[in-house]
């Protein structure tokens, strides 16, 4: 899976051991995967471009297409508060979504 | 596979794909203001009626030179709408009047000649599944670090890989000083589609080979309006597959099938470019 540069703040090992342990074949599991970091992706950077101007959005969005995480970073902790829990929390609340259709899956 | 296996990926997909939408569309909601005046013609249109990335998106429509603006957005409604009242739901061979009706609509709205067969040469269908295709190497010893023109599109695109054979048609230059502009944009914007399928290909291989060879088509995303000017550059996908054709992952970023199971129904009609004049890549709506 590509590494955006909040990937090292929300980790998907959890998730990965659990899909584990369902009835599912290398390619359904990377699929599934696959889904789960586009989710994420979607609502972290709902989570990000919530917290910037209009300009600052563009601006972010030039570094983005760069890929130089520590450019990016800086620029994010310049222009928000708390950016890297905002991104936790947005992270964690997706993923204990993810996580109850797992356990609501075992359950059926 | 049993039963169980079957069950449980099917029911964790539909259950991940619906929680992908929501936030998906949550996120075009909240920001589409801003990435709508970041974006503009076909990036705009990929960022905000596709499945795309955004990130992705408004990385090529940040980085790249942005392509004529849709001055009328009705123009996009209504093509929209006539496809959904021509085109079946169901993904199966069109009939010839759906095929006229269709290259009709299209020629209209494109401003280009479009049609579903030239001097009684065809493919086998007009409307299927594509399916995501690697880069094809344009001349022996072309490899993923001779291949891109810029960082940005090899950010982007890299990740596709580069086939293990040639295209149809072999090389498209013997070598990387003879590789033109021309060469670069064939390979770029390729298509792979079931030359093999016609039902009389085998009597007239010489002319269809011909035929077929970098023949221009228009693809199309009847779901969302967005377009490629392709050219055909490799035969496949195997019919077993189930898919029909085959994009180039520069094709299949622009039709909005970069991401998720990277594959979806389009349609596909030859363009009669007797001129040469229409370049191939992404295209607005006239």
């Amino acid at each position: 899976m590509k590494k955006y540069f909040y990937s090292s703040l929300i980790s998907l090992d959890i998730l990965n051991t659990e899909l584990d342990t369902l009835d599912l074949s290398k390619e359904e599991k990377e699929e599934l995967l696959k889904l789960a970091h586009e989710s994420i992706h979607h609502t972290v950077m709902d989570a990000i471009l919530s917290q910037l101007s209009e300009e600052d959005k563009k601006k972010f969005l030039e570094l983005l297409t760069q890929e130089a995480h520590e450019n990016v970073w800086k620029y994010l902790n310049e222009k928000t508060e708390k950016i890297e829990e905002r991104i936790i929390e947005a992270g964690e609340e997706i993923k204990k979504q993810l996580h109850s259709d797992i356990k609501n899956l075992k359950r059926r | 596979m049993s039963k169980r296996q079957k069950s449980h990926y099917d029911l964790l997909k539909k259950e991940w794909e619906k929680r992908h939408r929501d936030a998906r569309k949550k996120f075009e909601e909240k920001h589409s203001d801003v990435l709508s005046k970041i974006t503009t013609g076909a990036a705009g249109l990929i960022l905000l009626s596709s499945s795309l990335n955004p990130v992705t998106a408004l990385a090529a429509a940040a980085t790249q030179t942005p392509p004529p603006v849709i001055e009328e957005s009705n123009n996009l409604e209504a093509l929209l709408k006539d496809l959904k009242t021509i085109v079946p739901v169901d993904m199966r061979v069109l009939n010839s009047d759906e095929e006229a009706t269709i290259s009709a609509k299209l020629s209209k709205y494109f401003d280009m000649d479009i049609k579903p067969e030239i001097n009684g040469l065809r493919l086998n269908r007009s409307y299927g599944v594509i399916g995501a295709e690697q880069h094809l190497t344009r001349f022996p010893g072309d490899s993923m670090n001779t291949h891109f023109a810029s960082q940005t599109d090899a950010n982007m695109f890299y990740s596709s890989g580069m086939a293990p054979g040639k295209g149809a048609w072999g090389y498209f230059v013997n070598s990387g000083q003879e590789l033109s502009t021309i060469d670069i944009e064939r390979e770029k914007w390729y298509i792979a589609v079931q030359t093999f399928a016609v039902s009389d290909y085998n009597q007239r291989v010489k002319e269809y080979r011909e035929f077929f060879k970098y023949r221009k088509m228009l693809v199309v995303n009847p779901l969302t309006g967005q377009a490629v000017v392709s050219d055909i550059a490799d035969a496949g996908p195997a019919v077993w597959t189930g898919k029909h054709l085959g994009g180039s992952p520069e094709v299949m970023h622009f039709l909005g099938f970069a991401d998720g199971p990277r594959k979806g129904a389009v349609l596909y009609f030859f363009i009669n470019d007797l001129d040469d004049k229409i370049p191939l890549g992404p295209i607005n709506l006239k």
